[in-house]
């Protein structure tokens, strides 16, 4: 995930004065109280804990920290951590640690269905774990969810900052037979997620491109959960706000060049091409680019990641617009602003990409074991009925479903090879997929 | 393996038969690492062949080590693994593994250097992490940004760092 513009400086350090501990870099000196049982290092960091003694329990991070989302889990975990330092590694009377967890694949660099579904029977078997934040994904989210779900004393709290997939918790356009009851086979919800569904986002897309100027739209999917269910949304908007669908189609990630699907497209010559998916979505935004030109605007949503789109596509990266439900920390309200500040302050960058949101959701988590007695149930309970006010990101609730209620989307454009702010978006209901 | 004289600028050729992903030179001898397989070479300097060819992993998938960077100490030879983000310290004597060491998945580390004694790991979420000789777990400092590079000269490290914030927002979906 390397972007031609990082800021490269060298800083030196006296190594003998490099002694001290950080926060939650080393590990307590005395084990005070029934310790948690730590998952198992092969596929989890060591925990991570800076209150006295042992932790009594553990929340667990599941994200990706290798390959193109590398960021997005680096900056998750820093969130969890300074939330706990933040409540000295408590959850009322209760102490708790953290421990972070890959769910990406070696080879691809993307979520791994095998590690999202080896990590979830990890966090439902071990009875420390009382919550979970993550996953990174929604593809993920569809392999973790039933043993998160079916976990021992369960279900297994889990807050997602990012996953979006309407089928996840409801149906809807562009869901699956079998959604989300799959997902929730005890009956009992306990998945909660922080940042808009996609009904939201695909809704958005269309809107902005028809502020735009667009009339002709071309919609594709990469055919995994996720995209299939965006590009459903957007069409579903698009249908009710007059933004003429010319086609659709599904690009294939092992295809070895695009160039039949971009003449496709092409041949339907539309003003803006919606692209909904993750894998192989740089090459195909370059294929795009080539083949389309500049007229054409390129749009997508949250999963396109900007660094590798620049580094596949280069100049043919420009103008393309990225939706996700994050907004410039600048428009964050004050707690989430000062929160972002603080994170500033201690990791010496920004919090971007859904940071804030999985903070919120590492609090959220914090506050129901609080009231928990260490039950999973009671813990999942509270999450689901969560009421929050003055939160990191605003004042909501979180649904019957398990999705919150706020809906805003920023929309995001890369210039001159940075991804900037573009404006906010927040459609109206008429135009959401709800039941 | 290439060996490049300084003087004459002469070239030497060491056949090793494997991938080679780096190279570092200390406690006695030339050392690279593979990964495929995951492995650890020794190449004597002196008379310019292999001696040794130490297997990091018994069966490679992909929750095992992969080798990415190396460095060599005075009494220890260390690995760093990305993908599993560990470190295997090797034993320069006994020429076998003594140690896996975790740095941490959330870390992400990047890159290895040794100042002799220690090893050092640059991590991806600003930390730099400190393996003492013998130890069994790593301890982490917070630097700042994203480090990317380290090297040790003498009692200072040096690293390079990435504003890792100037890339994103994008998110999984």
């Amino acid at each position: 995930m390397s972007s031609p513009r990082h800021t490269l400086t060298l800083l030196c350090c006296a190594a003998l004065a490099l002694g001290g501990s950080a926060c939650g870099d080393d590990p307590p000196s005395a084990p005070g109280g029934p310790p948690a049982t730590p998952l198992s290092s092969s596929i989890c960091s060591p925990v991570s804990y800076g209150g006295p003694g042992h932790p009594q329990y553990l929340i667990v991070v599941s994200s990706g920290f290798l390959g193109r989302y590398k960021g997005h889990g680096v900056q998750t975990a820093q969130a969890a951590k300074l939330v706990l330092t933040q409540r000295s590694w408590r959850a009322g009377k209760y102490t708790v640690g953290l421990q972070a967890c890959e769910e990406t694949s070696v080879k691809t660099g993307l979520p791994s269905p095998e590690k999202c579904a080896r990590n979830a029977r990890a966090f439902a078997e071990n009875r420390s774990v009382l919550g979970v934040i993550g996953p990174l994904t929604s593809d993920c989210a569809t392999h973790m969810l039933a043993a998160l779900n079916r976990a021992p004393g369960g279900p297994l709290a889990t807050i997602s900052g990012g996953n979006s997939y309407v089928g996840l918790t409801r149906s809807g356009p562009g869901t699956r037979p079998g959604e989300p009851a799959r997902y929730h086979p005890t009956g009992r919800r306990g998945y909660a997620r922080l940042a808009p569904t996609d009904d939201v986002q695909g809704a958005a897309n269309a809107l902005f491109a028809q502020r735009n100027g667009a009339r002709r739209a071309f919609v594709v999917d990469d055919g995994g959960a996720y995209g299939h269910g965006l590009a459903a949304t957007f069409t579903y908007a698009s249908k009710r706000i007059g933004l003429e669908l010319v086609g659709s189609a599904r690009w294939d990630p092992k295809a070895d060049n695009y160039r039949p699907l971009v003449a496709r497209i092409r041949a339907t010559r539309p003003e803006t091409v919606f692209i909904a998916g993750l894998a192989g979505a740089p090459e195909l935004i370059a294929a795009l680019a080539d083949g389309l030109g500049s007229e054409v605007q390129l749009m997508g949503g949250d999963a396109l990641e900007p660094g590798s789109i620049i580094e596949a596509a280069g100049s043919g990266a420009e103008g393309l617009v990225i939706s996700i439900a994050v907004l410039p920390n600048s428009s964050l309200p004050p707690a989430g602003r000062a929160f972002a500040d603080e994170f500033t302050k201690r990791f010496s960058q920004r919090p971007c990409c859904f940071s804030i949101h999985d903070a919120q959701g590492a609090g959220m988590l914090l506050d129901a074991i609080a009231r928990s007695g260490g039950d999973r149930a009671r813990v999942a309970e509270a999450v689901m009925t969560a009421k929050v006010g003055g939160g990191l990101v605003g004042d909501f609730s979180i649904d019957r479903n398990g999705d919150t209620t706020l809906n805003q989307m920023g929309i995001y454009r890369i210039r001159a090879g940075r991804i900037r702010f573009e404006t906010v978006i927040t459609p109206a209901p008429e135009l959401l997929a709800r039941e | 393996m290439v060996r490049v004289d300084a003087a004459t600028r002469s070239i030497t050729s060491v056949e090793v038969r494997r991938r080679l992903a780096g190279g570092a030179a200390g406690a006695g001898a030339i050392w690279a690492i593979s990964d495929d397989p995951p492995s650890v070479i020794r190449v004597d300097p002196s008379t310019r062949s292999v001696t040794d060819r130490l297997p990091l992993v018994t069966r490679q998938n992909e929750a095992t080590p992969t080798p990415v960077a190396i460095a060599a100490g005075t009494s220890a030879v260390w690995v760093l693994n990305s993908n599993t983000a560990t470190v295997t310290r090797v034993d320069p004597v006994t020429r076998g593994v003594s140690a896996t060491i975790q740095i941490g998945v959330d870390r992400v580390p990047n890159a290895l250097s040794t100042d002799g004694a220690r090893a050092w790991v640059a991590n991806e979420d600003g930390t730099l992490s400190r393996i003492d000789p013998g130890a069994s777990a790593a301890a982490s400092i917070w630097v700042g940004e994203s480090l990317r590079q380290v090297a040790a000269a003498g009692s200072r490290l040096w690293v390079a760092t990435a504003a890792l914030d100037q890339q994103l927002p994008g998110g999984g979906g």
